[in-house]
């Protein structure tokens, strides 16, 4: 959701870069496919991580898009998994707009939530029950934001149970392992984003789930350990799927893309120009 | 059974040194302190166990065939299976032993339960709730409740070794080379500095001046 999830460019051999565009690709055209033009700007890496994760077979095709319209650019194709993980940041996306209107957050809300209104109409006929349950967690969220609870893990637990849910369709103990890796995963970005907006909601005087947990003015090194920590129990859980033709990028992901974010975050450059972040992305 | 070469991924004619290498790397990868109190503990035993059967197999096969007679470390995988069952010596109330037992079973709902009827809250409810949180991935309320544990008992080892285990930042497999990238800023004089070092100190020299 937030484009914490990305491999580490630098570390990644030409042929796996490839096959993560291709990746990235094929979930933007799935998006199309599902709510057109619009869906194309909710596409992101982290749901692109869904798909090759929830992906097990992997075949290739090229196409002309909008954005390369001369050159045909290879896609892929992950069994259903492209189109589930592109359903779900469909579903995610909406709703995260539709939070953003009613905390009147502005014009830019409004619009993303009229132009995705009729790929989530369509992804949530699909997978409705998908949908009630991430409207359902989001609200508890709101909730307790509105609450100022001050439990960190009690409000990352709603938003990670929407990721775990992710894992619903799997099977027996890949659905365990996915679920436990998703949950963790939903942490890690749910608190790199809250350290993220921990000066900007402070301004604004919007509840900050890590500024309630750790203060203001957080001594770094305490959010840095529970990173780690999250980041070292969803290695866990990747370590027991099986091999498939992703695993050099969702290794790369795991074990360097998710570093360099935390990294990035816990000093302050994450999402600032390249120029300026060089050392970890 | 599978084939014991494609679950320590190599190819049958792999020489003796690469499988021992596979195997090592795996359960490197697999051991159990890595997955201690982690939900999906049981599958990275179990996974474990394929692991040193397929290793027993290889080596077993390749012994009785060859003459030479190779008894280095037949059964080497007994250097990594260690038994995870801990605290099986619990003396203590009969409802945090119902509690523990359903932690281990990993009903982690039932525990979460029978410990929040429990109205005197000592070092101990506070270790099991921790260890209830941490076995749902709550890990920054574990280490709390943990932290709690300790101070109100400081003498006990179980609870301080949780802590600790907290206070590290867990214990996880990470691949070679993956070690802080991203955040290590390279300080070029000090690795020179370094090999210089190493390199004097096998009789060679790497920068003259120093």
């Amino acid at each position: 959701m937030f484009g914490y999830v990305r491999p580490l460019k630098a570390e990644l051999k030409v042929k796996d870069y490839e096959l993560f565009k291709a990746a990235y690709c094929g979930l933007c055209h799935a998006m199309k496919k599902r709510c057109g033009i619009a869906g194309r700007f909710a596409v992101n890496y982290d749901f692109t991580f869904l798909a090759m994760l929830l992906g097990d077979e992997c075949e290739m095709y090229s196409r002309r898009c909008i954005a390369s319209p001369f050159v045909k650019k290879n896609c892929c194709r992950c069994g259903t998994a492209m189109d589930r993980a592109a359903d779900m940041s469909v579903i995610l996306a909406y709703l995260k707009a539709d939070d953003a209107v009613r905390d009147r957050e502005g014009f830019r809300y409004r619009l993303a939530r009229m132009a995705l209104h009729r790929g989530y109409v369509r992804a949530s006929r699909e997978r409705g029950e998908f949908a009630l349950f991430c409207r359902e967690r989001l609200k508890e969220l709101a909730l307790l934001e509105e609450k100022r609870n001050p439990s960190l893990d009690e409000n990352a637990d709603k938003f990670a149970s929407v990721l775990a849910q992710a894992a619903q369709d799997e099977k027996g103990d890949r659905k365990r392992i996915l679920g436990q890796l998703l949950y963790q995963l939903g942490r890690f970005i749910y608190i790199a984003d809250a350290v993220c907006d921990m000066e900007q909601d402070a301004k604004a005087g919007r509840f900050n789930a890590v500024a309630a947990r750790y203060g203001e003015k957080p001594d770094m090194s305490g959010i840095e350990r529970l990173l780690d920590h999250t980041r070292g129990l969803i290695s866990s859980a990747y370590e027991l799927l099986d091999a498939t033709e992703y695993t050099p990028v969702l290794e790369n992901i795991i074990y360097l893309g998710l570093p360099a974010a935390a990294a990035a975050v816990l000093d302050g450059s994450f999402g600032l120009p390249r120029k300026k972040t060089k050392e970890h992305l | 059974m599978k084939d014991p070469y494609s679950v320590l991924g190599v190819s049958p004619n792999a020489s003796e040194d690469e499988i021992k290498k596979a195997y090592r790397d795996l359960a490197r990868k697999y051991h159990p302190d890595n997955y201690q109190d982690n939900p999906l503990a049981d599958l990275a035993q179990e996974k474990m166990k394929e692991i040193n059967e397929a290793y027993d197999a290889v080596s077993k096969g390749r012994t009785s065939q060859s003459s030479s007679g190779y008894s280095g470390s037949a059964s080497a995988s007994e250097e990594y299976s260690r038994s995870t069952s801990s605290g099986t010596g619990y003396t203590g109330s009969s409802v945090y032993a119902e509690i523990r037992q359903a932690i281990r079973r990993g009903d982690i709902n039932a525990a979460k339960q029978m410990l929040e009827g429990i109205r005197r809250r000592d070092a101990e409810w506070y270790f099991l709730m921790g260890s209830v949180d941490y076995k749902r991935g709550w890990i920054d309320e574990a280490e709390r409740n943990y932290r709690m544990a300790v101070s109100m008992d400081p003498s006990n080892q179980e609870y301080r070794q949780a802590l600790q285990y907290m206070n590290a930042g867990g214990s996880f497999y990470r691949p070679a080379g993956s070690a802080n990238i991203g955040r290590q800023s390279l300080n070029c004089c000090g690795n020179l500095l370094l090999a210089d070092c190493c390199c004097e100190c096998l009789g060679g020299d790497l920068v003259p001046c120093c």
